[in-house]
Formats: C-alpha cells, sequence, structure tokens
C-alpha cells in the first residue's frame, strides 16, 4: 500500500474522526503516502491533524458559484476538471470516501484509483456501496437504535487497521501553550485554578442544552469549587454567550468569535473539564487529551459520535423517544428537562472529586437519565458503560448481539467460535445492567421465532443460489434453467424484508442484505450468482449467531 | 435591363418585394462602384459592403469562414445582402435553405440594378419587413458584418427574435397543467408528450391526484353553499401549487388545458412575473361559460371554435386568440392487431363511446336493432339501450377505447348535446374522437359539422350523417362493402397522421404565441446560451463535442444536460460524469 486518498468533505468534527483511520494506516503500513481530499469550508482543522503528506482543498461552495450562481457552467465543469487533475496526480492503491453524500459518490467515481471502499457510482451511474462496513454505516440511519458502533470505528473498519494509539489526535504547536498562558494570565488565571470549559451551541437548536441552563450550572461550579469558566465557539453561538452572560451571575471568560481554531485547540487542552453538546470543539477537546461532559440530546447518538476516547462521560436521556430520528420537529423537547442543572452538577461534582467512578447510586436524581463512560473494549472498539444500573431493554440487548455478530461477518472472522459472545452475556452484561427483563416469559419469543423463519428463508435462498452459481460456472450455462429457478428468489427475498420490516431489532440485518444486493455490480451471470450465493451465506451465518446469542441467554437462565 | 430581368424572376418569388423594390430609389450616398478586378463594389456613406480589391474572393473567403456553421445545419439565415456576392457562392453549394434579411431595401434595388442574380433568386429567400418568416429547420445565422453594421438595432433586434424563434422550435421548458378530472385530461397529457416529441423540456402538472378529493367535497356536506365554498377553496390551494410549482421548475411557458384548477388570483401572480400563459379551452364556449372569468389573464388563448367566439373574447379584453383544433395521438391512438378474444370482445357491426348525453339517448336508440354496443358512463340502464350498454356504464379507459375503434366496423360519432334529440344542426367544432378513430384506422359515420370540411375531404375521407334515417342507410350500406370502408379509413389515417396531430397543433400554437411577440421570462438567467457555451469550451474540445448535442436547444442549464443522460442504461462519458457531479453539488447546496 503506497497511495492512498481519504475524502471527507463533511464538517470540521467529521474530520477529527477521522484521525484514528489515518493513525491506524501510518502504523499498519509505515511507507504510505496519504492524501487527504478536504472541503474547503472545514479545511483549517486539518492543520493540525497528523500524518498527512498531501491536503486537497476542494472550494465546493466557491464551485457551485461558479456553475449555479454566476451561471458560468464552463468555468464551473473546468474548476472541477482543476481538482481532478489535482486529485489524481498520482493513481491510489485505495480511496476511501468518508463523505455519504450522492455528489461525493460520483466524484469518487471519477479518481484514478485501483479500489474504492465508500460511496461510489458503478458505469452505468448506479450507486453502489463498497465495502462491507460501509453498508453497514449506511444502515445505520434505518437501524440506530441497535448500532453498537461509533462513527471512528465504522471508518477504522472501512480501512481494515486496528490503531494501537487509541482514540482521536491533533498536533498543537508549543508556541500556542504559550499563548494560552498569557491570555489566561491577563484575565487572572493561574495554572492551579480549576478551568471548565462550556460549548454552548450545537448544528441545530433540538441538540443544544438551554444556554440559560449552562448559566446556572457555571454559577454552581464557580461557587462550589471556585471553577474558572470560559465560554468557546464561533459566531453562530454568539446570540448564546450574550443569554448565557445576562443569567450568570459569574464573569465569564467569553473565548467566543475570538480564536482561530489553534487558539480554541490550546485553550480546550488547558480545561480540565470541558462540557459541550454534539459539537466539533468537543472531539478536538478530546483529540487533546482533556476529559469531556458530553450532552446528548434529541437525534443525537452517543453511540455514533460521541467523545471517542477513554474515560470521557455522557449524559443522556433515558427516555423510549431518545434518540430521535433525523430530521424530525420535536414539539416537547423532554431531553432538555430530563437533563438538568441539578444532575449535571452532581455527575461534574463526581467527575471533579472522584475523579475514577465506575457507579452511580440509582436515585430519583437520575430518573430519566443515564450517565455513560466511555472505554475501548477487547475488540479494540470504543464502548459507553452505563453508571447507573437500569433494566437492560431490546434495543440495548440486541446492540450487543449486533457488536458481536457484526465484527465475525464484517470482518470475515471465523463464525464457528462464539464463545467470546457468550461470555459476553455472562459476565459483562450484568455488571451493568439489571438483566431481570431477560427472565419475563416469552420476552423473546417474538424475536426468536422470526429469527428462526430467517434463517429457515436464508437456508432455501443459500440452497437454490448454490445450485445457480454451480450452472451459472460452467462453460455453457443452462439460461432457462437458471431463469426458472431464480423466480423463486424474488418471493424469497420480499419474505425477508416482511420479517426486517416488522421485526424491528431484525432490520439491521435485512437492510445490510439489501445494501449488499443494491453492491453488486457487472452483469456477468456467474459472479453475479456467486455474489448473491455469498449473501445468502452470509445472512444465515449473521442469522445464526445472532439465535447463537440468544439461545445462550437461554442457557444462562437455565 | 439587368433589373427588369431580376424584378422578374423576384416577382415569382416574392411579388410584394418585386413591387416595393420598383417603387425604390437608390439614393446618392449608395453608390455602385469598380473593384480593382473590375467586378462592382458598394459604397454606401463611408462603408464600403465588398473588397474595393476582388468582391469575388472576400465572398469565397467569407464561405469558407462560415463552412463550418453552413455544413451543421440544413438552413442558414444571413444577416445583410450587399449585392449578394456572399450569398452566390454560398448558394453554389445547393441543398440549403437561405434566408436573407435585409432591412435597407434601397441597397437590394442598387444589387437588382447591377448584379445579375437570375440564378440566385429561386434558391433563397429575401426578406426586407418586420416580420420573421416560418423558419422549418434548425438554422445558423452567418453576419455580413459591413452590412450588420449599417443597420445596427434591427439586426440585434432581429437576432433576438430569432434566438427566441430557435428556442421556440424546440428549447421551451414548458408547464403543462391538466385538469383533476374530464375529457381534457388525457388531451393534456397528449399535449405534454406532443411538446417533448418535438424536443422542449415538459413539466406535466398532472391534476387528478386530486381528484378524489375533490369529489369528496359532496360527501362532507350536502349544503350547496358550503360545497361551493369548500370547492372555490380547494382550487385556490391547488392554484396556489401550480404557482409554486412554476417557482421551482421556471417555465418558459406555462400551458393550461380547459378545467385546469387555476384561479385569477393566481394567474395574475404569473402575469406580475412575466411568466407567460397560454389556455387551451377544448370545449364548447356557448356551453361552459367559466371561460370569462379566466380568459383576461391568460397572454394566449385558444380555441376548438371559429366565428362568433371571437369577438366574445375581444370584447371579453384577451389580445391574443386562435382557432386551434382538437386532434389525435399518434401514440396513444393506432392500428392494433387483436387477437380473436379481443375481437369478440370489443368488435361489433357499429359501436359507440361517449358519455350518455340527452341527445345520444334518444339517436342511438333508433338504432338498437343494429349489432351495437355501447361503451362508456352517464347512461341509463333502465332505457332500451341497456342492453348494448358495456360493462354496465363504467368508464373506459383509453387503451379499451383503442381496441374498440380498432374492432368495430362501424365507430358512430354523434358530438354531444343537451337539448338536441339527435344532431345538432349548429354544431361547429369537431370532437377528439372525429380524429381519434381516424388515427387508429377506424371506420366512423360522423354527424355534420361546419368546421369538419376543413379538415377533412368530407366523402372521400370521412363520411356525415345527416339524421336517423340518413344513418341507418349509411350503416346498412358500409357494413355491406368492407373494402369501401377500409379505403375511407385509410385516406382519413394518412390526413391525420399528416396534418392532424398534437405535434402539429402543438407547432400551431408555438408559432402563434411567437407572432404575437413572445418574450422569454425574466426569469431564465440560470440558463445559457449553447452556442456561447461550445465557443468557450472549445469546439473541438471533449465537452465541447459533447454540448454539441444540444445546439437545438439555444439555451441550456444544468437539469437540461443531466434530462438527457440515460444514467443507469449505458457506461456514462467522463464529462457526463462531471456534470452528474455538478447537478449532485447543487442538490445538496440548494437543500442546505
Amino acid at each position: 500500500m503506497k497511495e492512498v486518498l481519504i475524502m471527507n468533505l463533511t464538517r470540521m468534527g467529521d474530520l477529527i474522526q477521522t484521525t484514528p483511520v489515518i493513525i491506524g494506516l501510518r502504523e499498519k503500513h509505515p511507507g504510505v503516502h496519504i492524501t487527504l481530499l478536504v472541503n474547503s469550508a472545514f479545511a483549517e482543522i486539518c492543520k493540525f491533524i497528523p500524518y498527512i503528506d498531501r491536503l486537497i482543498i476542494f472550494d465546493i461552495k466557491g464551485t457551485i458559484k461558479t456553475f449555479y450562481n454566476d451561471h458560468d457552467l464552463i468555468k464551473g465543469f473546468r474548476q472541477i476538471e482543476d481538482i481532478l487533475k489535482e486529485i489524481n496526480h498520482v493513481e491510489y492503491d485505495l480511496t476511501i470516501n468518508f463523505t455519504h453524500s450522492t455528489d461525493s459518490a460520483v466524484l469518487c467515481s471519477l479518481i484514478r484509483t485501483k479500489e474504492i471502499r465508500g460511496a461510489s457510482i458503478d458505469e452505468a451511474g448506479h450507486s453502489i456501496k463498497r465495502h462491507p462496513w460501509i453498508r453497514y454505516f449506511f444502515n445505520v440511519i434505518p437501524g440506530r437504535d441497535y448500532n453498537p458502533f461509533h462513527l471512528c470505528d465504522m471508518h477504522v473498519k472501512v480501512a481494515e487497521v486496528m490503531p494501537c494509539q487509541k482514540g482521536l489526535a491533533l498536533h498543537l504547536s508549543e508556541e500556542i501553550n504559550v499563548w494560552v498562558r498569557t491570555v489566561l494570565a491577563e484575565h487572572g488565571i493561574r495554572d492551579s485554578d480549576l478551568l471548565i470549559g462550556l460549548q454552548l451551541g450545537a448544528s441545530a437548536e433540538d441538540k443544544r442544552w438551554p444556554a440559560a441552563s449552562f448559566a446556572r450550572l457555571a454559577d454552581r461550579l464557580a461557587e462550589t469549587f471556585g471553577a474558572k469558566i470560559i465560554l468557546t465557539g464561533s459566531s453562530s453561538e454568539r446570540e448564546l454567550g450574550n443569554e448565557f452572560e445576562s443569567i450568570t451571575k459569574i464573569r465569564p471568560l467569553n473565548f467566543i468569535e475570538k480564536t482561530n481554531l489553534d487558539e480554541l485547540a490550546g485553550l480546550l487542552k488547558r480545561c480540565d473539564l470541558f462540557i459541550s453538546n454534539d459539537t466539533g470543539p468537543l472531539h478536538i477537546a478530546t483529540a487533546v487529551g482533556t476529559t469531556t461532559i458530553n450532552i446528548s440530546l434529541a437525534s443525537v447518538h452517543f453511540r455514533e459520535t460521541g467523545p471517542y476516547g477513554d474515560g470521557h462521560y455522557v449524559i443522556a436521556p433515558d427516555v423510549p423517544c431518545y434518540p430521535c430520528g433525523f430530521n424530525t420537529d420535536c414539539k416537547r423537547p423532554i431531553c432538555k428537562e430530563v437533563i438538568n442543572t441539578d444532575n449535571l452538577f452532581d455527575l461534574v461534582d463526581k467527575v471533579i472529586r472522584e475523579k475514577d467512578f465506575s457507579s452511580i447510586d440509582n436515585s430519583a436524581l437520575w430518573r430519566d437519565v443515564q450517565v455513560y463512560r466511555s472505554f475501548f473494549e477487547n475488540d479494540g472498539l470504543i464502548d459507553y458503560r452505563p453508571l447507573i444500573k437500569k433494566r437492560l431493554n431490546k434495543e440495548v440487548l440486541f446492540s450487543y448481539i449486533y457488536r458481536k455478530s457484526c465484527l465475525k461477518i464484517l470482518d470475515k472472522e471465523d463464525v464457528n467460535d462464539l464463545n467470546d459472545g457468550f461470555r459476553y452475556f455472562a459476565e459483562k452484561l450484568h455488571l451493568f445492567y439489571d438483566l431481570s427483563s431477560l427472565n419475563t416469559k416469552n420476552y423473546l419469543e417474538d424475536e426468536f421465532d422470526a429469527m428462526l423463519r430467517l434463517r429457515g428463508l436464508a437456508e432455501i435462498g443459500l440452497a437454490k443460489l448454490t445450485l445457480i452459481a454451480l450452472e451459472a460456472g460452467k462453460p455453457v450455462p443452462d439460461t432457462a434453467w437458471i431463469k426458472e429457478t431464480w423466480a423463486d428468489v424474488p418471493v424469497i427475498e420480499k419474505e425477508i424484508e416482511n420479517i426486517g420490516y416488522t421485526h424491528p431489532p431484525l432490520k439491521p440485518l435485512f437492510i445490510l442484505f439489501r445494501y449488499g444486493q443494491e453492491g453488486l455490480e457487472g452483469r456477468d451471470l456467474a459472479a453475479m450468482s456467486e455474489e448473491t450465493r455469498m449473501l445468502y451465506s452470509d445472512l444465515k451465518k449473521h442469522i445464526s449467531l445472532m439465535i447463537q446469542c440468544i439461545d445462550s441467554r437461554a442457557v444462562n437462565r437455565a | 435591363m439587368i433589373f427588369k430581368k431580376n424584378i422578374k424572376v423576384l416577382e415569382l418569388q416574392d411579388p410584394l418585394l418585386a413591387e416595393a423594390l420598383v417603387r425604390t430609389t437608390v439614393p446618392d450616398d449608395v453608390k455602385v462602384v469598380d473593384s480593382r478586378t473590375g467586378a462592382p463594389t458598394l459604397r454606401v456613406g463611408n462603408i464600403i459592403l465588398h473588397s474595393i480589391y476582388d468582391p469575388v474572393s472576400e465572398a469565397e473567403a467569407w464561405v469558407q469562414y462560415n463552412r463550418e456553421k453552413f455544413d451543421s445545419v440544413p438552413a442558414v439565415v444571413v444577416f445583410g445582402f450587399g449585392l449578394g456576392y456572399h450569398i452566390r457562392d454560398m448558394s453554389a453549394s445547393g441543398g440549403k435553405e437561405i434566408i436573407v434579411f435585409e432591412p435597407r431595401k434601397d441597397i437590394l434595388r442598387a444589387a437588382m440594378e447591377h448584379i445579375d442574380l437570375t440564378a440566385l433568386l429561386p434558391k433563397i429567400k429575401i426578406v426586407s419587413g418586420p416580420d420573421v418568416p416560418r423558419i422549418n429547420n434548425s438554422f445558423e445565422i452567418l453576419d455580413h458584418k459591413p452590412s450588420t453594421g449599417l443597420s445596427p438595432e434591427y439586426f440585434k433586434w432581429l437576432r433576438a427574435r430569432l434566438m427566441v424563434l430557435r428556442k421556440m422550435k424546440k428549447g421551451l421548458r414548458i408547464m403543462v397543467v391538466g385538469p383533476i378530472y374530464g375529457g381534457s385530461l388525457s388531451i393534456a397529457g397528449y399535449c405534454a408528450k406532443a411538446l417533448k416529441n418535438l424536443g422542449h423540456t415538459v413539466d406535466f402538472l398532472d391534476n387528478s391526484f386530486y381528484k378524489k378529493a375533490f369529489l369528496g367535497i359532496d360527501k362532507i356536506t350536502s349544503n350547496q353553499m358550503h360545497q361551493d365554498e369548500l370547492r372555490k377553496m380547494f382550487i385556490d390551494f391547488t392554484s396556489e401549487a401550480v404557482i409554486a410549482r412554476c417557482a421551482d421548475y421556471r417555465p418558459d411557458l406555462l400551458l393550461a388545458l380547459a378545467q385546469a384548477p387555476l384561479s385569477g388570483s393566481s394567474l395574475m401572480k404569473l402575469r406580475e412575473n412575466r411568466i407567460p400563459a397560454a389556455f387551451w379551452f377544448v370545449e364548447d364556449f356557448r356551453f361552459r361559460a367559466y371561460w370569462k372569468e379566466v380568459a383576461p389573464f391568460y397572454d394566449y388563448f385558444f380555441t376548438i371554435q371559429k366565428g362568433p367566439f371571437f369577438n366574445q373574447l375581444k370584447d371579453a379584453g384577451v389580445k391574443n386568440a386562435a382557432y386551434i383544433p382538437l386532434a389525435a395521438s399518434a401514440s396513444a391512438h393506432r392500428i392494433m392487431e387483436l387477437l380473436p378474444g379481443e375481437l369478440e370482445k370489443y368488435g361489433s357491426d357499429i359501436s359507440f363511446i361517449g358519455a350518455g348525453y340527452y341527445n345520444r339517448r334518444s339517436f342511438l336508440t333508433g338504432l338498437i336493432d343494429f349489432d351495437m354496443k355501447i361503451w362508456g358512463s352517464e347512461w341509463d340502464m333502465n332505457s332500451p339501450l341497456s342492453r348494448c350498454i358495456q360493462r354496465s356504464g363504467a368508464w373506459v379507459e383509453t387503451a379499451d377505447i383503442v381496441k374498440i375503434f380498432n374492432a368495430s366496423k362501424i365507430n358512430i360519432n354523434l358530438h354531444s348535446s343537451a337539448y338536441h334529440d339527435g344532431i345538432d344542426p349548429y354544431g361547429d367544432f369537431v370532437n377528439p374522437r372525429t380524429f381519434e378513430i381516424a388515427a387508429c384506422g377506424g371506420f366512423q359515420l360522423v354527424d355534420r359539422r361546419s368546421e369538419l370540411s376543413d379538415m377533412f375531404r368530407v366523402g372521400e375521407e370521412i363520411i356525415c350523417f345527416e339524421n336517423l334515417s340518413d344513418i341507418r342507410k349509411k350503416i346498412r350500406y358500409f357494413l355491406d362493402h368492407p373494402d369501401e370502408r377500409a379505403e375511407i379509413a385509410l385516406r382519413s389515417r394518412e390526413r391525420v397522421l399528416k396534418e392532424h396531430t398534437y405535434e402539429r397543433r402543438m407547432e400551431a400554437m408555438l408559432r402563434f404565441i411567437f407572432d404575437s411577440g413572445y418574450e422569454p421570462p425574466v426569469w431564465n438567467t440560470e440558463i445559457e446560451d449553447v452556442e456561447h457555451m461550445i465557443e468557450t469550451a472549445g469546439r473541438q474540445s471533449e465537452l465541447g463535442e459533447y454540448l454539441c448535442r444540444y445546439i437545438d436547444k439555444g439555451k441550456i442549464c444544468i437539469d437540461d444536460i443531466i434530462g438527457k443522460i440515460d444514467a443507469g442504461k449505458e457506461p456514462l462519458s467522463y464529462v457526463e460524469k462531471i456534470f452528474l457531479l455538478m447537478h449532485e453539488m447543487k442538490k445538496v447546496y440548494l437543500k442546505r
């Protein structure tokens, strides 16, 4: 592996979350030359991303302005050609597209590369998702309640690396530490002072914990611990900062709109604790090693985009509607009520006083709220351990099942070794969760029955596809027979779809299967038959693993 | 002497222009002088229109310079006549339609006096007046620069008009608005299809989507006043939906069909935004009076009736009105090979398709002793006709209608009337069924209409009946003479496919719109001139060559390019992928 292109045309936070991949690639292929293609709007952060050999900045907004606002199609076309020339200066051994939009898929198809992983299009323009973990990523949207994997870990899996150096990484200059010390000293803050950073904003209103709540929390932190409070953010947070200052009794150091990314990262590094909604600065703080508390609200699911590093905290609603779907317009944002100043203060208090605590006693204060602490599991991926022991629900149970099964299926591991899967239920889950629900009569009967039916369908499909693939592989295949036999396949697939849609915990299985079908390329009958056979084979293995996991629960109970 | 010879030839081509030139005098500042080679050249004031050294060689060079453009199209428009050297040279290649615009008759006169144009004049058309003639083929414009310099304003205006004409021929973005339900719904679909076939980009707003909800209003309340109020609100909504769609689609022209749910206030909004709107009122103006409420809001109004209606439209303040009769859709209405079972099912000696209007109920009862099948709705099942009524009077789909037209030995076509016992003796317009039966290769007997003979040779291409006794005779005769039926049906079909398709109607409609001074709406700034784009990209470049396929469109935008890319079927080219990328980038950008 000599030349790798990583495409990430999305936001700053997403770019920072690409760093484990870059580290992993560097560790696995020491001589690799890494090119990063980014959107100019978020290019500033790339100065601090380590191990990048070449940075290509695509002025997407400017190009669109040229051909759409300024009505110069030819100039816009030429601008795209120019960026393609720059990108295609070398041929890549591997291109990974971490942008999941359709425009990035088309762009990906124009790149000179031996292998693509990510969203792309085939020669005729059909959308394709190359690599099992990319297909899994797209699965997160329809099946996110059952997703156990962090975005960073999905990235790592797509890159087929497993970095030894865990977490996010940003490299800051020494000068910035001097600048931070000087600026803070000017405001009377000493090195020994407890410094807590607050980020009031988020990309959408529903993802923001109220500025007033932040203000009341700050008052208590200042009063109890003598903490010094700094506010960080950009121009979009100006109004929130004003609101905060109009409510709080203290005088925070308001750095909103006053720092560049370098300075922001320096300030966050100096903080003893950083409390934030789901934002880019949350990931910067995580990357520079500052302990963070992530307030996870609305459609934000911490398992996907929470702080990626060891020893961070998440406070999230424990209500049935959390996380809500994307693009929902919630008229009663109960999550902002259940996470309140009292329970968040209590959490901060524990983080400051106790440093490393493994549980929180369940009390009225924590009703409808859960607190998690991040850690890297034995599988090398991040997990969030609940600190308040609450009843295990089906979503969490299946997410753990998927954690085990997906790793085996998508990584093509030996599926016969399931001991680890059994152990998980036996050794770990009962430490974090109240498992009494599992003993409820018929608790998983519906799902179990559906899983058995699904396995049966997968077996029938596999048998048919095996015969078809055998015939298709012959020098002169009997196409009439293949056609006749294939006629049954859509019926099987319809039934699989029905089970997927009517049993939400099994929907991810069906979606993965469907994305796999969409990813089939080419028109060669033998190859298509074989690939379809493999999809059925994977489906059968996957569902069998899950059945065994459920059975292990039964075994344990017995 | 030369002048007389030239004028004699020109008279055969364009007598009006010939007469005008005879009356024209050449002023003092227009002088024909000899060039160095001896060939005459022309001086107008200080401007010399042809080389004073060698005008013949100069003309050859001009033709050579324009060769690529000339070769690429079947018609060329030349701006400026001068003494005609450049045109003579160009016409030598032959096979092209050549239209020369020269606003100055004194120059034409000077040319006629000094150059023998007798061989050239039959090969070209000279236009000297303000009218832009019909140019049937796609064309390129070639400038004779010294001539255009003499009349810059005229040629600037002319260029703009020709650009619009080019756009009118193939490159418009047209939104077709159909009704919620009713007979004009299918016509709206045929119009949309025909416009597409003519090369325009069409957005068909099919309001039949609302049919169930709209008709459901009757079930909400039995109070007539409340029903009317709800219907009005419903139409206001659908009307606003059309406006919203317009803002998104940005059409060059909106074509609404009769009963289209568009209120006066919405049409005013279109007018405020200078979106030209046309209305094809495919109904009897005496029977449906609602046209009075909407007609003044449309820029162009088309009727299926001649005569007194135009006076009423004028009184209502309609400025641009034209007669566009109905037609057939060649793709929908076609000859079909039917299976024996289908012939049995759809066939009969005589058949009638249509709603059970008052006049039809009474007239058709008189044919009950024939092997007759009646198809369509609103028939009285307790009448003597009931045994002829098929499918208990259910609505018949177009696909079945085509089979019935094909399978019936004689198709009866009786125009509807709510107050005649049989035939409307004053009936004027011709219904769509007349054209549709003919296009299907069916034989029909149709009641006499005053406008029918404008479209068919009655007695040769179509047979009319005058009354019940007449039709009974003719039914018997034509049942006994299948060969004659077949010959008449064939002639009828040929006439329809040649002259009475929706494509021809749409062409006529757009031509009228253009002649009425159509200007594209101002919001079309996103759209770019293809010729300019090709020049910018480089004619020989991969991009330039790719864009050449849109040359007839005049102007295009990224959506037009994407609309032509056959994604999902054939491998995409490098250029197509980049356009696809731009399109997707734009979508993401607009979403944000």
